[in-house]
């Protein structure tokens, strides 16, 4: 399921010709940003639950963030700080949307910030790609499950196609990520401490 | 790297339901508390989510890659970008990065690379309702019209003029440097790359020649009014031009431009002019530890100040006479604060004259009648006060207009019952009542208001359980400013005085900091 997705592995647009020295913050923002906008994409991700959603508000993120950076104080966390604003625009789009759905409090939101900051660029790089070997180790019938409901049709669609209950297809779903989440860890703790898994 | 323990089954199925948006609001919150609560909690979620994401993501890059790659080859092609040595981390969103160092090496907007259309964005909404829910999210292309019902709206533009809306309004969006106002208020602030950004309205146009402006539409005219800078307003019917410069005001009409003298020009207050952030609550703290005589507050029997300063108007009249109240006392070695009950009830206001009723003035600690507000004491070692006997925390206006919450004595003998009631006009009413707690027992008790709502905590330091009961504050209290909150103890309905023993008393007010 995850095959196709791995073409784009290896190129990252970054470099630029034609640069000035007073253009040294731009860069700085740029190479920061890269670094941590998986990150902070996550935080956005994590609190609307929406990819397109999280694309608006990203993009809107990432554009205050570039016009205050002038002011970001370099011994702070870049990703925290850049979580901060995300939380504030994720806050104005909910208000913005009219809340059809039920969200965190602001409290627990600046909280969250916190878990997200920690998790770091190299761990979600290991974890994704502790999840792509994962998903090859699914069942076949589970890997079609999960292509149907995440990368087609959702999961209603992908119910009635397959004649089952929304309430069946969801609980399958859950068992498969289960399995994934947990696979994902054993294979973290196996690669830093094999001796655990014994 | 954080190496987590298996997730529990629980805080799966909640992250299920959030993930799935199957949850209820019950569900929601129980999420909300684990995970407030707990913060390995967090890291399993944020890792959850995580893996939520990814998968997402890889799905869309599908589609995306195509995409993104097509416009990479094209700026790679005008020289804009080379290809990247090495990688080991390759961004999901990594076209955004490409984006991103774009706009950062040329100050462009990155969608105007990218082949997006849109002119200008929401940057800032505050209470904003949009007619149809059609709040603008990344459409806000030429020829859309914004429809604000009310709230303020900060749009910024490509061109860097930056424009807050005021609901009830209507804008269209012509192009990055032109609008039309059909109708309501709006206020236009136009950086020097801008300059030449232009409202229309359906009775002429305002060119700006780098300013700041307010404009009004009304029925048959335009009110504009120049905070900063210069403007030029022109009437579509009529023709002609004038200019105005800092603190001038003009209406336009089908007669033409008329500036406007002083006194018959709109209030320049009546403009909202930048969107001011949402307030911030500042908690202010009073602490009494007891291991100290505080000069100046009321005294014990030994004349040492007791720190606290005010008793409930209409209490402790005749305890006040001498300067020195024998049922207090300040132990500042041990850090407590002894009073001994005696023998009141704010209840029919029975001999208030020497309740023990004390504590502070809300208003020292910046309350204005809006705030929230708590009361927190520890009594270690309750005593065992006969039936009727009873102490706690009390919030009140005066004796006669108060919530007071704590324990009291019942009718089983050696037993006290969780209470919280509410005083009017000297008589007890709606009172509620929960839990139970015994002599000997250390109690924390807390009386706070959050909103509309009073509730009373009782934590019992003894058997480790804690209870809290709830009741909506009595319209009495609705906005009064003069409350005095604090600590109270009688033996209601005997003779048998006891000693209670105060320690951590503490006084919180959530005061609003001005932005």
């Amino acid at each position: 399921v995850l095959d196709g997705c791995q073409q784009l592995s290896g190129r990252a647009g970054q470099g630029l010709t034609g640069m000035t020295d007073d253009k040294a913050a731009n860069v700085e923002f740029a190479e920061l940003l890269r670094l941590h906008q998986s990150q902070v994409f996550g935080y956005i991700h994590s609190l609307v639950r929406d990819l397109n959603d999280a694309d608006d508000v990203f993009q809107q993120t990432t554009l205050v963030l570039w016009n205050k950076f002038g002011a970001f104080d370099r011994r702070r966390s870049f990703p925290a700080w850049a979580c901060g604003v995300a939380r504030l625009e994720v806050a104005n789009f909910l208000r913005t949307r009219g809340r059809q759905r039920l969200y965190f409090t602001d409290d627990l939101n600046l909280l969250l910030v916190e878990a997200h900051e920690s998790l770091a660029p190299d761990e979600l790089e290991e974890r994704r790609a502790a999840l792509v070997r994962c998903v090859q180790k699914l069942r076949e019938r589970d890997r079609q499950l999960l292509d149907a409901c995440y990368c087609q049709d959702g999961v209603n669609v992908t119910a009635e196609r397959q004649g089952r209950s929304a309430h069946s297809v969801y609980n399958s779903l859950r068992r498969i990520r289960r399995a994934l989440f947990e696979c994902i860890r054993r294979t973290l703790v196996q690669e830093a401490h094999p001796e655990l898994l014994k | 790297m954080t190496h987590l323990p298996e997730l529990p089954e629980d805080l799966q199925n909640l992250f299920d339901d959030y993930l799935d948006g199957t949850q209820d609001e019950a569900r929601l919150q129980a999420l909300e508390e684990r995970l407030r609560a707990d913060a390995e909690a967090r890291q399993h979620f944020v890792r959850y989510c995580r893996m939520d994401t990814d998968l997402h993501l890889e799905s869309r890059a599908h589609q995306a890659g195509q995409r993104a790659l097509r416009t990479i080859d094209q700026l790679a092609e005008a020289g804009l970008l080379l290809p990247e040595r090495k990688s080991r981390w390759a961004p999901r969103r990594w076209w955004l990065a490409v984006a991103a160092a774009l706009l950062a090496a040329t100050g462009i907007w990155w969608w105007s690379q990218t082949g997006s259309d849109e002119i200008a964005w929401l940057t800032n909404a505050q209470d904003c309702q949009w007619t149809g829910n059609q709040a603008p999210a990344g459409d806000m292309r030429a020829g859309k019209v914004l429809r604000l019902q009310r709230g303020l709206a900060e749009i910024r533009f490509q061109s860097g003029a930056r424009v807050v809306l005021e609901g009830p309004a209507e804008l269209e969006l012509i192009n990055a440097r032109s609008v039309s106002l059909l109708s309501g208020k709006l206020t236009a602030q136009v950086p020097e790359p801008a300059k030449g950004f232009q409202v229309k309205t359906p009775h002429g146009k305002v060119i700006d020649l780098g300013t700041e402006f307010g404009m009004s539409v009304g029925k048959g005219t335009t009110e504009v009014y120049v905070f900063a800078g210069k403007v030029d307003a022109y009437s579509a019917e009529a023709g002609g031009v004038k200019s105005l410069t800092e603190k001038q005001a003009a209406r336009i009409d089908a007669k033409g431009v008329a500036l406007q003298p002083p006194a018959q020009a709109p209030d320049a207050n009546q403009f909202v002019r930048a969107i001011v952030p949402p307030p911030k609550i500042v908690p202010q703290t009073m602490v009494l530890d007891f291991h100290q005589s505080v000069p100046g507050t009321l005294l014990d029997k030994n004349g040492l100040g007791t720190g606290l300063t005010h008793r409930l108007p209409g209490t402790g009249k005749l305890l006040r006479e001498k300067e020195n109240d024998a049922n207090l006392q300040l132990d500042v070695e041990e850090g407590r604060l002894l009073v001994t009950t005696t023998n009141s009830d704010l209840n029919t206001s029975y001999k208030l004259g020497r309740g023990e009723y004390l504590g502070v003035r809300l208003s020292d600690l910046g309350f204005t009648g809006k705030e929230d507000f708590a009361i927190t004491v520890v009594v270690p070692k309750i005593p065992a006060l006969p039936r009727v006997g009873q102490f706690g925390l009390y919030a009140g206006l005066h004796s006669k207009m108060s919530v007071r919450g704590g324990m009291i004595s019942t009718s089983e003998p050696k037993q006290y019952k969780q209470m919280l009631v509410e005083n009017r006009d000297g008589k007890d009413d709606r009172p509620h009542y929960m839990g139970v707690g015994f002599p000997g027992d250390d109690l924390r008790l807390t009386l706070r208001r959050e909103g509309k709502n009073f509730t009373l905590t009782v934590e019992n330091q003894t058997t480790g359980s804690s209870t809290t009961i709830k009741m909506r504050q009595p319209d009495f209290l609705d906005e009064q400013k003069e409350l005095y909150v604090g600590f109270f103890g009688a033996n209601t309905q005997s003779d048998d005085q006891q000693t209670l023993e105060l320690r951590e008393f503490q006084v919180t007010v959530w005061t609003v900091a001005a932005p």
